[in-house]
């Protein structure tokens, strides 16, 4: 487009500023609400912190039993874990944990403080950064040791301003040693958020009787870690061969299944749903996308409406413009060009709220509303997928200015001129 | 008059087709959110039919095959524990806990009718814990209900219904096994959940498999849990070799977790939606300003020829309600056909509900869209706008 | 009929007051026919603004059928338009979103009248200026003068005793003007309706019973 035309848009948006303002806001409000949308999905997806690495990971925490008229539905159960993943898995790449609410009483108040129970290895799979002393082995789990390892916000309320390694800690009535602090983790990452960890085998049992464990749910939530010789088609096939044997097992009695083991995206979209019934991962993103588009395409109709009023107060300049040569094409684009320069503004604008949005809310829209952690949770805008949102809006918005240019072509500018309306 | 406002609106109605489609369309959209509001909404005010406050769960897990020994365990622990001078009552029970995340469900059984409903397995002093209200028959009782044969049940209303609808269900068999000894109004495992049938199953019955046990504690009113304690209490009887004490929690501490992710997501569509409408009423001020703009010398024509300030302003009101009913008649005639041929579980007065709303909440948006154009054009000076160029 | 006493009407803006009207003294008597004429920017239009009580004149009194113009609320003024005052404009000010028979039946709506007898009304007042065949159609679908005669319509559909024209044939061809001016003429016999006229063609002005000359304001002879 020439500098010219450029000019013709810029002086038109500047003498009209109602319309401009409007069309602006009207862009970018959509552009910030569906940037924030994505920007939650993804996080929600990859919560970073500690799960930053979960493009290596799969990930299994629903278990369903099926047996003659009853039903459990759970996450997985210890003893399968024990009995089976850890002989299919490799050595480090299997971490798996159990997280509870328990009460912290301090001097003036009483904290509901989530605890994870876990094995060893998590501390390997998952990366978490250590501001003081250091993590479980191998060894003080076997021996069931009282140690915890508590967040950087607990050791605050528990210690105050000093080291809290060596010190002691109560839960649930007995006694703790802290032997690290963690920086604190976003409640977004749903496998290895807490306030304190501990060894699981504190409070488990050896397995049950195998039969037993075939057909029964559980309290774990099981991560792999994929390597190269262990890669995400043999982890979903090598579980899939432990699940035959526990249904061999249970024979005509009971039927077991399991929601994956699968990738971060796909087990975000499963969340809590019945393993048997989950519907697919195509239909969640369409699902998201549709809603994604909808949002788009309604500033489009609003511009479209803007466009033919302004075309209504315009006829005039327009009929003389026709009256002078202007031809069709030349008054369509020129339309067409203040949609798209209003829309890229728009855009841009919209994602400038966005940040602002996320930085002032960011408890709020991505860790729930009552729990607080997000601030651990490394919002990172997609610009890729901001390069989409642009280009879905430009689409619409040009779009949108079609049917006014086709109003505008069919304008008699003698007819106008002459004092008729469009 | 609003036949007059009418017939403007009509015949424009090619000029003002695009607002209509986005009337229509944001109609839709407001009403699928309104549907999905306040079903979410009711669910989460029905609560779960229990008083969770000062209650604390705990989570016992056991390895010992002797169900026999376990049950003796389980009720002196109970009973110790019921001791206390900071405890009002205690509940022996697996499931019937609220809040948590684990489901387990059956399929029951009364003549030709079934139902599949959720299980738990509870003890007799489970109502004076949780406050579940009895409508009618009684909770089961040790005392009196040992020496039948059959296991003492108490199903919720919804069960109720679903194998007996309007009979009595107090003293029938289900499933040749359980005895109806009451019915609770409502129960339900969690907040957000939709109503489900529930069983509630005497765990203390010599004819019912003992299941294991935990303990749900109420305490005092003015007092603190007391875990430390309640832990001494329960290793007192229970051996360490062969127990656990697996969980130790806040009921309220279990609600607020799971209830946090819902409300968020809650929240986080209404205000979408929200701004959507912001969007709307925007564009409808500035396509409204822009068309009485156009229309000056109109205005002024009417006020010539004896229309009153006030009653310009009536006029674009009228004017825009005739627009927003023009949009909406179609689309309630699509919404119509949502209960009518159940696309969704919705009932008839949940769509109306919602329906209402919708309506209320788009005129108000449009009311308050017009309310600035409106005055504008009142304001017109009829001398003005008739002014020869 | 109309009487007008010291009437001055000063137009203020932020940096500069226009005298409009200066001290205009005039009576109009019941069923005359009378042209107002001068040159652009002497005042004709505010005078027939201020007659059709459209504009308040800064000093000065208007005596309107009997009523004196003192003091009235807007709907008062508005009612008093609505009864006894008809207007025709050069550009027409027709509603084009509206047909011809909505267009002409607009005053009726402001007072209570019922549909039926609105319907009678427009009828006849179509008659009376030739268009009832066109009743349904709109604005834009009529020349020029058919578009005027439609406004005359309007102005007289609720038998008003004033009629003010401002330029009615400015916009029109000769033929067409030379049509409305019949019209005009036909209606003041037939009805006795009061007619004020502004114009600055004197052929025009001739035409009619009386002719008041307007300078900077100011009546002139």
């Amino acid at each position: 487009m020439k500098y010219i035309h450029l000019k013709q848009i810029r002086e038109q948006l500047r003498q009209n500023r109602f319309f401009t303002f409007l069309s602006l806001f009207g862009v970018s409000i959509p552009v910030m609400i569906v940037m924030i949308m994505i920007v939650k999905v993804e996080l929600s997806i990859n919560p970073g912190g500690p799960e930053k690495d979960n493009d290596q990971m799969l990930f299994l925490s629903r278990t369903k039993v099926r047996m003659e008229g009853d039903r459990a539905i759970g996450y997985v159960n210890l003893g399968i874990i024990e009995k089976y993943f850890s002989e299919i898995a490799p050595e480090g790449s299997l971490a798996f944990s159990r997280s509870t609410l328990t009460p912290v009483f301090l001097e003036n108040e009483v904290l509901d403080v989530p605890i994870r129970y876990t094995n060893a290895d998590f501390w390997d799979i998952f990366d978490f950064r250590f501001v003081e002393g250091s993590h479980y082995n191998h060894e003080k789990v076997r021996n069931k040791d009282n140690v915890v390892v508590i967040s950087r916000n607990l050791r605050r309320k528990l210690f105050g301003m000093q080291d809290a390694v060596g010190e002691t800690m109560e839960l649930e009535g007995e006694t703790y040693r802290v032997i690290g602090v963690v920086e604190d983790v976003t409640s977004l990452a749903l496998n290895a958020y807490s306030e304190v960890w501990l060894p699981y085998t504190i409070k488990s049992f050896k397995s049950l009787d195998p039969g037993e464990i075939a057909k029964s749910a559980g309290g774990y939530r099981v991560t792999f870690r994929a390597s190269e010789d262990w890669d995400f088609d043999q982890i979903q096939s090598d579980v899939e061969r432990v699940r035959s044997r526990l249904n061999q097992i249970n024979g005509e009695q009971a039927e077991i299944l399991f929601g994956g083991p699968a990738p971060a995206a796909e087990s975000y979209f499963r969340g809590f749903r019945d393993p048997e019934t989950y519907e697919g991962n195509l239909l969640n993103y369409l699902a998201l996308a549709g809603k994604a588009l909808l949002i788009l395409f309604l500033p489009a109709l609003n511009l479209m409406s803007l466009n033919l009023t302004r075309i209504q107060e315009r006829s005039q300049e327009i009929a003389i413009r026709k009256a002078f040569g202007a031809t069709r094409k030349r008054m369509a684009f020129q339309i067409m060009g203040e949609n798209a320069v209003l829309t890229i503004l728009g855009g841009l604008t919209g994602l400038m709220m966005a940040y602002g949005v996320m930085y002032f809310f960011k408890d709020q829209i991505f860790a729930g509303f009552f729990i607080r952690n997000a601030d651990q949770a490394t919002i990172q805008i997609n610009y890729v997928a901001f390069l989409l949102v642009m280009g879905v809006s430009l689409v619409f918005s040009i779009l949108s200015g079609l049917i006014p240019s086709l109003r505008i072509s069919r304008l008699q500018p003698a007819y106008v001129l002459k004092g008729g309306e469009l | 008059m609003i036949q007059h406002g009418f017939k403007i609106m009509w015949n424009q109605k090619k000029k003002y087709g695009f607002i209509l489609f986005e009337l229509f369309v944001i109609f839709l959209v407001v009403f699928v959110t309104m549907l999905y509001l306040t079903e979410r909404i009711t669910t989460y005010l029905e609560g779960t039919g229990c008083d969770i406050d000062n209650v604390y769960f705990m989570d016992i897990a056991t390895q010992s095959p002797d169900q026999k020994q376990e049950l003796e365990h389980a009720l002196k622990v109970r009973d110790r524990l019921a001791g206390m001078k900071s405890v009002e009552a205690v509940s022996m029970t697996v499931g019937g806990v609220p809040y948590r995340a684990t489901l387990r469900t059956k399929a029951f059984q009364f003549g030709d009718k079934r139902t599949g409903a959720n299980i738990h397995h509870v003890d007799e002093t489970y109502p004076s814990v949780l406050k579940v209200e009895v409508i009618r028959g009684r909770w089961f009782r040790s005392a009196d209900d040992h020496s039948s044969v059959k296991i003492p049940v108490v199903i919720n209303q919804l069960m109720a219904e679903r194998l007996f609808g309007d009979e009595n269900p107090v003293g029938k068999i289900i499933s040749e096994k359980y005895e109806v000894k009451g019915v609770i109004s409502r129960y339900k495992s969690r907040d957000y959940a939709n109503r489900m049938p529930h069983i509630f199953m005497d765990i203390q019955h010599p004819q019912n498999d003992y299941q294991g046990s935990n303990m749900l504690i109420r305490y005092k009113e003015g007092y603190q849990p007391q875990p430390k304690d309640y832990a001494k209490h329960i290793y007192s009887v229970m051996p360490r070799e062969q127990y656990r004490i697996v969980q130790s929690s806040r009921l309220e501490g279990m609600k607020k977790r799971m209830n946090s992710n819902y409300s968020g997501d809650i929240l986080f569509v209404s205000l979408i939606v929200g701004f959507l409408l912001f969007n709307l009423v925007l564009g409808l001020i500035g396509i409204l300003g822009y068309n009485i703009n156009q229309r000056w010398s109109e205005m002024g024509i009417r006020r010539a020829v004896g229309s009153t300030k006030a009653r310009v302003r009536r006029l674009i009101f009228l004017e825009m309600f005739a627009l927003t009913v023009m949009a909406i008649l179609p689309a309630l005639i699509i919404v119509v056909q949502v209960p009518a041929f159940e696309v969704l579980p919705v009932s008839w007065p949940g769509f109306i509900q919602s329906m209402m709303l919708s309506l209320g909440l788009i005129f108000f948006l449009v009311f308050i869209s017009v309310l600035y154009p409106g005055i504008m054009a009142s304001k017109i000076r009829p001398a003005l706008a008739l002014k020869e160029e | 009929m109309i009487y007008l006493q010291n009437i001055s009407k000063v137009y203020r803006t932020r940096n500069i007051e226009t005298l409009a009207l200066d001290n205009i003294n005039l009576e109009i008597q019941k069923s005359e026919f009378l042209s107002i004429m001068g040159p652009s920017g002497c005042g004709k239009s505010t005078m027939l603004n201020v007659i059709g009580l459209l504009d308040e004149p800064t000093d000065g009194k208007l005596i309107l059928d009997g009523v004196e113009i003192n003091g009235h609320t807007d709907k008062a003024l508005a009612a008093l338009r609505n009864r006894k005052l008809g207007f025709v404009f050069q550009n027409f000010h027709l509603i084009s979103s509206l047909n011809v028979q909505d267009n002409v039946e607009l005053p009726l709506l402001y007072r209570k009248v019922s549909s039926g007898e609105r319907k009678k009304l427009t009828e006849e007042v179509l008659e009376k200026v030739g268009l009832s065949h066109r009743r349904k159609h709109f604005p834009s679908e009529l020349s020029g003068g058919q578009c005027q005669r439609v406004a005359v319509a309007r102005a007289l559909v609720g038998k008003p005793e004033i009629l003010l024209a401002d330029e009615p044939t400015g916009n029109l061809d000769s033929k067409m003007g030379e049509d409305i001016m019949n019209l005009l003429a036909s209606l003041n016999k037939a009805l006795g309706t009061t007619i004020v006229m502004v114009t600055h063609d004197r052929q025009l002005a001739n035409q009619t019973e009386r002719i008041i000359h307007l300078f900077d304001g100011r009546k002139v002879n």
